[in-house]
């Protein structure tokens, strides 16, 4: 009987380490930039709901330079989310840096697009007529 | 249902099956499990009338197992008790009761009745890649709780400690929170409103 005690008042303290309140937050607090980074992603999910159909419409050089910033930025975050979520702790700094490349490289290829060429818009438009 | 089954099965073929189960009326959340390939309680989980497939029963994915169908739910436990699901107030009485309108007692509708089942947790993909960052939607769930409730005075508190970049925010809205769950509740909504209000 006197055992059974023991083990329970074992067990109890235990449980309270366990439960003891903890902070689950493991990188500095910046409420604030998470939750507007957050804002702002939803902000250029629905721009591109927008610009899309628009510039098929409409094809024009304010379309081209919107969808030119909005489409490596959307899949910019996308990718980086993807990296966050998939990635082991050592290779973090890698992954980040990978997604980088195909980011900027649609920027700039988007980019070369409107100012030496057709425009992105153009573009789907000549790639239809064939 | 299928716990009847199980507890057939530990009565007259194998008494070392290992299982938790308690009020046997989903009401308690003893028996969350994986039945069929999708998280529920095996109390309000009706045994296939059609005995021509075996049902395939697991624990709750992703977790931990203690034996058989238990998990081990420390992790979880730890986390729900980081959110400090209780009411907290700056002008502590211990006498008198707090009183709320109806339309603020209204909004916790949806929220109290969480059993912590975990269902929801354990069915969600970014729970499986970040317990020891992500919250989770149950445990969200019970921080909007809290959040919501009029009589609370730490919100924004609260809303700092979920504001670091994994514990709200690793939620990708896939949804299968609210897919599970046996209780009919909604954690993915849950978690959306935080996001909204962490929008400074």
């Amino acid at each position: 009987m006197a055992s059974g005690q023991d083990n329970l008042v074992v067990s109890k303290s235990t449980l309270n380490i366990s439960l003891s309140v903890r902070n689950y937050s493991t990188s500095p607090v910046v409420q604030a930039s998470v939750g507007r980074h957050w804002y702002i992603e939803r902000l250029a999910s629905v721009g591109l709901l927008a610009l899309i159909p628009a510039g098929l419409v409409y094809p024009n050089p304010a379309v081209d330079y919107g969808l030119a910033l909005l489409v490596p930025l959307h899949g910019h975050w996308g990718l980086m989310a993807v990296a966050k979520d998939y990635t082991p702790e050592i290779l973090m700094p890698a992954a980040k840096g990978l997604v980088y490349i195909p980011s900027i490289g649609t920027f700039a290829g988007l980019m070369y697009l409107n100012v030496r060429d057709v425009g992105i818009c153009g573009a789907v438009r000549a790639v239809w007529s064939l | 249902m299928v716990l009847d089954a199980l507890i057939k099965i530990k009565n007259e073929i194998d008494p070392t099956l290992t299982f938790r189960r308690s009020c046997r009326e989903g009401i308690c959340g003893s028996c969350s499990m994986n039945i069929g390939g999708n998280n529920t309680l095996a109390c309000i989980n009706r045994i296939d009338p059609s005995l021509t497939k075996p049902v395939k029963v697991y624990p709750l994915p992703h977790m931990y197992i203690i034996k058989d169908l238990v998990p081990d739910l420390t992790n979880l436990y730890e986390q729900y008790c980081s959110i400090e699901p209780w009411l907290k107030r700056t002008d502590e009485t211990e006498s008198e009761e707090y009183y709320q309108s109806i339309d603020d007692r209204k909004k916790l509708d949806g929220l109290y009745e969480c059993i912590l089942c975990f269902c929801c947790s354990t069915s969600c993909p970014a729970y499986w890649w970040h317990p020891e960052k992500y919250l989770g939607p149950a445990v969200l769930l019970q921080a909007y709780r809290w959040l919501s409730d009029s009589r609370d005075q730490f919100k924004k508190e609260r809303l700092k400690k979920l504001g670091d970049p994994f514990s709200v925010m690793s939620c990708h809205t896939i949804m299968n929170c609210t897919k599970t769950c046996p209780k009919g509740l909604n954690p993915g909504k849950a978690i959306a409103e935080i996001k909204k209000m962490l929008v400074v």
